[in-house]
């Protein structure tokens, strides 16, 4: 019994000699980098990076910002009013219509949402108008003589706070060219769907909706809408 | 002296010649015998001593071998083996087992016999691997060459101007390369070379075209080519990693049955 194991046991290992033989010759694989340098020397080589030249960066710089000023043009949402007047006069319609225009496409105001505003001769998507001032009731009974308003799709300017602001206003010391961009933004902001807004801290700008004809609440007088303004209900923005 | 004395003398000299004379084959026989021992001698020693060199040789080709083997990485283990592989091509081919032809017949002495048995199988294996060598030799050799000249387009970007310079090192390496006459199995990697280098001149060339017309498209176009150009680098790598494992594959098969 003994030798049957040893014999089995001999033939074993001697199997396992020859397959572990095999198997190293079989290992015999080459692997040209261990004879060639050219990968190591291809290895090695890099391109750097290439700075554009000058004339390249400037070219490319102009190519963006026109493709950008076209992009946003393909984005901006085109919105007409139109413009009138009710009762009597004194104030200049035509420097009324350029401000009130310069002031809706200004880039702080609500431009800022991508959207241009357009004047034309009649059937505008809101109505612009200068009012004398005790005609503003007429537009609503929500509206008073003493301040401008909006009713519908009318967006009213008092003639008397576009010719001299609110007590309040000048006595904070605001301009009146400030004052005329902040009630333009102020009622067209209500026709854009925004109501009343409130002066979130002393010492902050005022939000373009609050009711800075009357009371600054602590805020300082801003004629434009804040980033946080930037939405309308009217425009799906 | 007296007549017989003198008589006497005469007759032992006579009688001397004739012995001598008579002996005289004795002496030739036995000069011949103890000349042809020491040629026999003479002509085992050198058959034996042409059977060491032999051996040594072969002693010398198993060293080499297992160092053409030999694994490891990094360039001082990759020089090992190709100064491996060019001594192995070096080796004496000339066939050191055959005798001088005056000793030739002591090739059928048994002892002899066997030793040359011996001789000629170590003679042959070296023939067979130092030829072998010498082929991969001068492929690994070729191949190193062609890559030097590669290297000629590794950029040094903190050298003064060095886009010019990286144009001329270009198509310096390009005249090298088209100008190289390496042996038929690299033809391959140097065709491989001469074209990836000679799109990396045509690149640089639009790019310094592009540049001095100020032409954005040009400039643009080129960058991108001259980009691809670099990467595609990597396409000689292939081809030489294949014409070389062609090559080497003889001389590994035949080192390791050593």
């Amino acid at each position: 019994m003994r030798r049957v194991c040893a014999i089995i046991f001999f033939l074993a290992i001697g199997m396992i000699m020859l397959v572990s033989g095999s198997v190293s010759a079989a290992e015999q694989t080459i692997n040209p980098a261990d004879y060639s340098t050219m990968r190591e020397t291809i290895k090695k080589i890099k391109l750097p990076t290439i700075d554009n030249p000058e004339w390249l960066k400037k070219q490319l710089a102009s190519e963006a910002a026109a493709t950008q000023i076209a992009k946003q043009a393909a984005n901006t949402l085109t919105v007409t009013y139109d413009v009138t007047t009710k009762g009597t006069l004194y104030a200049n319609l035509s420097e009324f219509k350029l401000l009130a225009n310069q002031t809706l496409n200004d880039s702080r105001g609500w431009a800022r949402m991508n959207v241009k505003f357009v004047e034309v001769p009649s059937g505008g998507r809101f109505t612009l108008v200068l009012s004398q001032a005790n005609q503003l009731p007429s537009f609503s009974s929500g509206c008073s003589a003493d301040y401008s308003c909006r009713a519908g799709r009318y967006v009213i300017i008092n003639q008397d706070r576009w010719m001299g602001a609110t007590s309040s206003w000048n006595s904070a010391g605001g301009s009146l060219r400030d004052y005329r961009h902040m009630v333009v933004n102020h009622e067209t902001g209500h026709w854009l769907g925004h109501d009343h807004e409130y002066c979130k801290g002393a010492g902050q700008p005022a939000p373009v909706m609050q009711q800075q004809s009357i009371s600054l609440q602590g805020c300082k007088f801003n004629p434009w809408p804040l980033a946080s303004e930037l939405w309308s209900t009217q425009l799906g923005i | 002296m007296s007549y017989g004395a003198h008589n006497w003398v005469y007759n032992m000299k006579k009688s001397f010649k004739k012995y001598i004379i008579k002996l005289l084959p004795v002496f030739m026989v036995a000069a011949l015998l103890i000349g042809a021992f020491g040629v026999y001698l003479l002509g085992n020693s050198r058959q034996l001593a042409s059977f060491d060199t032999t051996t040594q040789r072969y002693e010398q080709l198993t060293r080499l071998s297992k160092t053409v083997l030999s694994k490891g990485t990094g360039e001082s283990k990759l020089s090992v083996r190709v100064d491996a592989i060019e001594q192995l091509a070096k080796l004496n081919r000339n066939n050191q087992c055959s005798g001088d032809w005056w000793n030739d017949w002591q090739q059928t002495l048994p002892r002899i016999k066997d030793k040359l048995g011996v001789c000629r199988k170590y003679e042959a294996k070296i023939s067979t691997l130092a030829a072998l060598a010498m082929t991969t030799s001068r492929h690994i050799n070729d191949d190193a060459e062609l890559a030097n000249q590669i290297n000629k387009l590794r950029i040094d970007t903190n050298a003064k101007n060095w886009q010019q310079t990286a144009v001329k090192n270009a198509q310096s390496a390009l005249a090298a390369i088209d100008g190289s006459k390496p042996i038929k199995p690299v033809e391959p990697v140097k065709k491989a070379a001469s074209e990836r280098v000679l799109a990396i001149t045509k690149a640089w060339q639009a790019l310094t075209v592009g540049s001095a017309k100020q032409d954005k498209t040009i400039y643009l176009n080129a960058k991108a080519d001259l980009e691809q150009a670099y990467a595609s680098l990597d396409l000689i790598t292939d081809v030489s990693d294949k014409q070389l494992e062609g090559a080497m594959t003889p001389l590994i098969e035949a080192a390791a049955k050593i």
